[in-house]
């Protein structure tokens, strides 16, 4: 049974969402924020009063995912994030952690939940079936897709909405900086993993992806691997990069490097298997954050698509099938997908 | 194919163990005897169920530091006493770890922002380590040595029921040979004013499924089950409890924070369980209820349950021992659902007195002696996610 992408939607540090761009967004800075449509014309003005910045974004880009794959019916909403609600979160923690001023948003409590995307997006619709959310650091998104091959491969449903979403704030980018995670000097987002160091640049993105079982005029690509994997051996490893090379002939990679030395030595042992390959470091692009796979995924998407700007240069000319890593040390998740 | 149950444990307000949980529920004593004032001293007046155990006792028990968050200390307690009662090698086979929680090291953020609030150049940075639901998980896969897979699920107060569906759908598709798979929840001073805004809580003891009912009251804990494949059922590889033989998920869609009052997620979720598991609704021996004592779940949940079950079937919420432990509570629910099964013996509800006249379901008041074959484990989140699971002989 193949299992294909009929719509994808992506709001990140690039221009993802209207896919206005000609060339990569070249920041300056240790934080890459999202560029944002304006929401009015995607949520009721209502709604949107009693909604973070998270929730519009989550929303938003799961409806335009499943407006470009024709509008189908929807048989669940699988969703993945790191961090969740973080402004939520961080609205209710203040209010409660102040003694003098313990007026607490229950809005905010209730908006601070994981889930709290994947239902929105399903009161919205009126889809009544199957809802899960998880938040598993790195592979988050990764898990989301797993949990929708499962479900497409026991014909729980024919197409679902799969996506991921984190968010940058305030409070947590002054926590990453005290953490040492941000580069303390300033350099071009298209030369982090150049110019490797201390240090990455922080993201955010939502994206959205409508996985389907159902080949239709929407497709845009057919997921091939998808694999994640805790702690494998060595032997394992190498058996997985074997398969991924047998099964995508002309491809080109997706690697999640950040251009932190300690947390990029982790790509080594794949870099060095497929160093004859083109591999892109994505996190250019869209920052660090758990889901930032998710951005790969569509950005892979976009190049099956005929869209490479983004990736130049690109190194070869006739692929037709991308294969994105992403490791954080004791997890490695690989996906592919190829050309419809 | 079909997915059993060889092991699991439980640490809640009741007290730490399958036994010592069991023990209280055969005996009508509740564990909600602690006061939220605990965590945090503004919160006066309001009961919950605390575990009976400090940090440090439950870290030098299995031999992990005390700085971990609470959540992962109550899950790897849990956990360790489930993998114990399987009597499993899980190493030998492909074996994964499917957690759930709602809060995850909330407990230690909360310190951090104490200080943070002030000055965001103070708060000591080790109490946010361990922030996300995935760090507190992976603290746990790191110490009981998993080797294929590790997840967390977070979909509110469903969630440990969702990680026990994930699990099962992961070793039907020949992923894994073993799956632990449950949740744990700390009580925090998060959730305990998150709740309290929402005016969901009860002054006093919850009276779950009762007319008089006004709120629930909040507890904290852990409850995991070993899943296996049937070949490790066949080839001797472990106990056996008994059967997963159904389960759902599905969305009530009505709105974030209540169910639909005629209860349209609850019973399309207990359907379609009834459905994977070919049972009549006849055959379902008992139900778990999530009977969180609010006025709006145990409505809708008992109309749900009356227009598929009828009226007479045994059913009550052991939420009214336990408190309600958020991501927990499919978990430990699963464990005490299982238990029900496999002693034989009906759970009580406490506190019942007055019939919700919507429903006039009369829930079980005292523990009762009885051959069952099929227990009905009820989960409903924030959110409308609606989970229920199936456990019987076999």
């Amino acid at each position: 049974m193949g299992i294909y992408i009929n719509g994808s939607s992506c709001i990140s540090a690039q221009r993802s969402f209207d896919g206005n761009y000609s060339a990569p967004e070249e920041y300056f800075s240790s934080v890459l924020s999202c560029i944002e449509p304006d929401y009015k014309a995607y949520i009721d003005a209502k709604l949107m009063r009693r909604m973070g910045r998270l929730l519009k974004m989550g929303m938003t880009t799961a409806l335009e995912a499943r407006k470009k794959a024709g509008t189908p019916v929807i048989d669940g909403i699988i969703s993945g994030t790191g961090l969740g609600c973080v402004e939520d979160t961080g609205t209710f923690l203040n209010r409660m952690s102040n003694p003098a001023n313990r007026i607490m948003n229950p809005t905010a409590f209730i908006n601070s939940t994981h889930n709290t995307v994947g239902s929105l997006i399903a009161i919205h619709l009126g889809n009544k079936g199957y809802n899960s959310t998880y938040s598993h650091l790195d592979v988050s998104f990764e898990n989301a897709l797993l949990d929708a091959v499962i479900a497409l491969k026991h014909q729980q449903g024919k197409n679902f909405l799969t996506g991921a979403f984190d968010e940058l704030t305030p409070d947590l980018i002054n926590i990453y900086k005290r953490l040492n995670y941000l580069r303390k000097q300033e350099v071009s987002n298209l030369k982090l993993t150049s110019e490797k160091s201390e240090g990455t640049i922080a993201g955010e993105a939502s994206a959205f992806f409508v996985v389907s079982s159902e080949k239709s005029a929407s497709s845009i690509a057919e997921l091939q691997n998808l694999n994640i994997l805790y702690k494998p051996s060595k032997a394992i490893l190498e058996k997985t990069f074997e398969e991924l090379k047998t099964a995508n002939k002309n491809f080109f990679i997706l690697s999640g490097q950040c251009g932190d030395n300690t947390y990029d030595s982790a790509y080594s042992y794949f870099e060095e298997y497929f160093k004859s390959s083109f591999i892109f470091h994505y996190k250019k692009l869209c920052g660090s954050f758990p889901v930032a796979s998710s951005f790969a995924f569509w950005l892979a998407l976009e190049a099956l698509s005929g869209n490479v700007a983004l990736v130049k240069p690109l190194h070869i000319t006739d692929f037709n099938s991308v294969i994105i890593y992403n490791t954080n040390k004791d997890y490695h998740s690989f996906i592919s997908i190829k050309k419809c | 194919m079909a997915v059993f149950v060889a092991g699991m444990g439980v640490i809640t307000g009741l007290g730490m163990g399958v036994d010592e949980n069991f023990s209280k529920l055969s005996s009508c004593l509740h564990g909600i005897n602690n006061y939220a004032s605990e965590i945090d001293p503004f919160l006066e007046g309001i009961p919950v169920a605390k575990i009976k155990k400090t940090n440090t006792e439950l870290a030098e028990k299995y031999g992990v530091s005390h700085n971990w968050p609470l959540t992962a200390l109550l899950s790897l307690v849990a956990v360790q006493e489930a993998l114990a009662s399987a009597n499993i090698d899980i190493s030998a086979h492909k074996s994964g770890f499917i957690s759930a929680t709602t809060v995850g090291g909330m407990d230690l953020t909360e310190e951090f922002f104490k200080k943070y609030i002030f000055d965001n150049q103070k708060g000591n940075k080790k109490l946010i380590r361990n922030h996300s639901c995935g760090s507190v998980t992976d603290l746990v896969a790191s110490a009981i040595g998993v080797n294929s897979y590790v997840n967390t699920i977070n979909t509110a107060c469903s969630s440990s029921a969702n990680s026990i569906i994930l699990a099962a759908r992961l070793i039907e598709n020949g992923m894994l040979d073993i799956a632990i798979a449950g949740g744990a929840d700390a009580l925090t001073a998060f959730t305990l004013n998150g709740f309290n805004t929402l005016q969901l809580l009860d002054n006093d003891l919850c009276l779950s499924f009762d007319a008089r009912r006004k709120g629930l009251n909040m507890g904290e804990g852990a409850g995991y089950i070993v899943l296996v494949s049937e070949k490790m059922i066949q080839e001797h590889k472990c106990n056996k409890l008994c059967k997963l033989s159904g389960f759902s998920n599905t969305t009530d869609a009505f709105h974030q924070t209540a169910l639909s009052p005629t209860g349209d997620g609850p019973f399309r979720s207990m359907d379609q369980a009834l459905k994977m598991a070919q049972l009549l609704p006849g055959q379902i021996s008992y139900i778990n209820l999530h009977g969180t004592a609010t006025p709006n779940n145990d409505l809708a949940e008992g109309s749900a349950i009356v227009s598929l079950f009828g009226k007479d079937i045994p059913v009550s919420s052991t939420k009214s021992f336990t408190g309600h432990t958020l991501g927990a509570s499919g978990g430990v629910e699963a464990v005490f659902s299982i238990l029900s099964l496999t002693r034989n013996q009906l759970l009580p509800n406490l506190r019942f007195q007055e019939v919700m006249p919507e429903t006039n379901l009369k829930p079980i008041i005292f523990p009762e002696s009885k051959t069952l074959n099929h227990v009905l484990s009820n989960s409903f989140g924030f959110g409308g996610n609606c989970s229920s699971l199936i456990f019987s002989k076999y």
